[in-house]
């Protein structure tokens, strides 16, 4: 337990130095701040760039405050997301081929420490990046627009930063076994496209999968009132503890 | 009879359908230097990882002392052949981190670095980051955090192959000391500086361990000592040099004009006995040599055969 928090807090002071805590959150607050602007100012921008003739009138409606949170949640979705598995895709494999994770793992360290403190680590970073983008985007859309249901946007900032987890912890188990940062990055970020396809797929079977939680958050700001995403959050959680357990076989697996 | 913190029995590693090594079997003796010594691919790497728990063996026991730790992790230090560390770390934080990972208290891991940091010369360096050490310096923050939780066996893969001849006499001084305290483990392919720090050798060829036992022990079986002589050239050296064949102290000569080597177990009376003929005949010397061949030969032999 002390060890972890030894681990825990080289982490964090490893994401301050090498700069990921700075770079992740700047990426969501941009993310976070274009929905709400060109959602306000779309009929001037449109305007503004001509080639329109003379006397042209344009309607475009300014969407609900929950709607464009909910756009800001699908822009988070593909590059927020990729982000998240840029920053961990090399977190264990990185380490196993330069040699540091023996470094680590030849003293008396469980392995499960090791990866837990990665994984705390991860759930901080991004925990502290959403947060701010997601913060970001509401006082914008506050202030351009509208006040959004408060509830509403809480229930659905943690469904979705629950989503985040999911994927971060999928890019770490990936990071574990798979040698190349790119392969690892690729896996992780491909099943969780392909879990939210699959999910779009089939409209109202499958609400287990963990994607559910990613849809909930995004419905539930849209339409005003989420599905049930309680199973999906349970299932979520079981994923996690599982992939976990097999990210810690793979930190200990096949050591340099 | 002395005590063996660690025994191996019959270690057995393959990787692939590479035998790295093959029912390897040795003993690591309480407070002893040990080399590992062997030429490249003998398995002296597979060996110290497999000690340090960086590697499962195929097959064999490692069995140790019985009032240490199961996990022999706790009382062990291990430094790779090629250290490696966090780049974004200051020399001060790798050896705290150590320290707290090793089971350390915070104020404990901070006495032990300073004191450590101070050992290997790197105090004036310790707030920089090791992404900027030098080799050399990154050699000795290796070897100080390795012996931060002061353990009872240090395991070290080539401490000193790597390094220039300054950073080489600074490890073997750091080693020097630290042997006093711990048994050290290290692996080499330089005969020079096993014979320099430690007291015990194990030779290794390719996976197999081709003998283990004391330097000086070691060192006496090489070879039989031999005589040297070389004499002024004139035909009676030549005969009496020939005539030395004939005393019964001499195991093998090899003559060649005026000089001639031999070989003998009884290198007393064979001394005196050539040196007094040699005065009696009026022979004059140029060389009278007594020497023992060394271990660098037999190594070369032992790793050739």
């Amino acid at each position: 337990m002390r060890k972890y928090g030894v681990l825990l807090a080289k982490e964090v002071r490893e994401a301050l130095r090498t700069g990921k805590l700075i770079w992740l959150p700047a990426v969501f607050v941009l993310l976070g701040l274009i929905q709400p602007i060109s959602a306000k100012f779309m009929p001037d921008i449109i305007a503004a760039a001509g080639n329109l003739p003379e006397g042209a009138v344009i309607q475009i409606p300014i969407p609900k405050p929950g709607e464009v949170l909910g756009q800001v949640l699908s822009q988070f979705g593909m590059i927020g997301m990729l982000a998240i598995c840029l920053a961990y895709m090399g977190t264990i494999s990185g380490e196993k081929r330069n040699g540091t994770a023996a470094w680590i793992l030849v003293k008396p360290v469980a392995p499960l420490a090791y990866v837990a403190s990665k994984w705390t680590a991860l759930c901080l970073t991004v925990g502290f990046s959403f947060a701010l983008g997601y913060g970001a985007a509401w006082y914008y859309t506050d202030l351009l627009i509208g006040r959004a249901d408060a509830a509403m946007v809480a229930v659905s900032g943690f469904l979705y930063y629950a989503w985040l987890v999911f994927v971060g912890t999928m890019t770490i188990a990936a990071s574990a076994w798979i040698r190349s940062p790119a392969g690892a990055a690729f896996s992780a970020f491909g099943l969780a496209l392909v879990l939210q396809l699959v999910r779009g797929l089939f409209e109202n079977r499958l609400i287990w999968l963990p994607a559910e939680l990613n849809s909930a958050a995004i419905t539930g700001l849209s339409a005003g009132e989420s599905s049930s995403w309680m199973t999906a959050a349970f299932v979520t959680a079981i994923v996690v503890l599982a992939l976990m357990t097999f990210a810690v076989k793979g930190a200990n697996a096949a050591r340099p | 009879m002395m005590n063996n913190i660690l025994v191996a029995e019959n270690l057995s590693r393959s990787f692939g359908r590479t035998e790295a090594l093959r029912e390897a079997s040795f003993a690591i003796g309480e407070k002893r230097c040990i080399a590992l010594l062997g030429p490249n691919g003998a398995g002296k790497t597979t060996t110290l990882s497999i000690l340090a728990g960086l590697l499962e063996l195929s097959s064999g026991k490692l069995k140790a002392s019985g009032e240490l730790p199961d996990d022999r992790r706790r009382w062990m230090g291990f430094l790779p052949q090629h250290p490696a560390f966090f780049g974004w770390m200051t020399g001060r934080e790798t050896m705290l981190t150590a320290g707290r990972l090793c089971g350390l208290s915070a104020a404990e891991a901070a006495r032990r670095s300073e004191e450590l940091l101070e050992t290997a010369g790197l105090k004036d360096a310790a707030h920089r980051r090791v992404a900027g050490y030098s080799g050399g310096m990154k050699q000795r923050l290796g070897l100080a955090q390795a012996v931060i939780h002061s353990p009872r066996l240090l395991l070290l893969d080539e401490p000193v192959s790597a390094l220039d001849p300054i950073g080489r006499r600074d490890v073997l001084e750091m080693l020097a000391d630290w042997k006093q305290k711990m048994t050290v483990v290290l692996s080499t392919h330089v005969l020079h500086d096993a014979e320099q720090i430690c007291d015990e050798l194990i030779l290794m060829n390719k996976g197999r361990v081709v003998m283990q036992g004391g330097m000086e022990q070691l060192r006496q079986d090489a070879g039989k000592p031999f005589l040297r002589i070389v004499a002024e050239q004139s035909e009676n050296a030549s005969r009496w040099i020939a005539g030395l064949r004939d005393l019964p102290e001499s195991a093998r000569v090899d003559e060649e004009g005026c000089q001639c080597r031999i070989e003998t177990d009884h290198m007393d009376a064979l001394r005196d006995k050539v040196l007094r003929s040699a005065l009696d005949q009026g022979i004059k010397l140029t060389t009278f040599e007594v020497g023992r061949k060394s271990l660098e030969h037999w190594f070369m032999e032992a790793v050739r055969s």
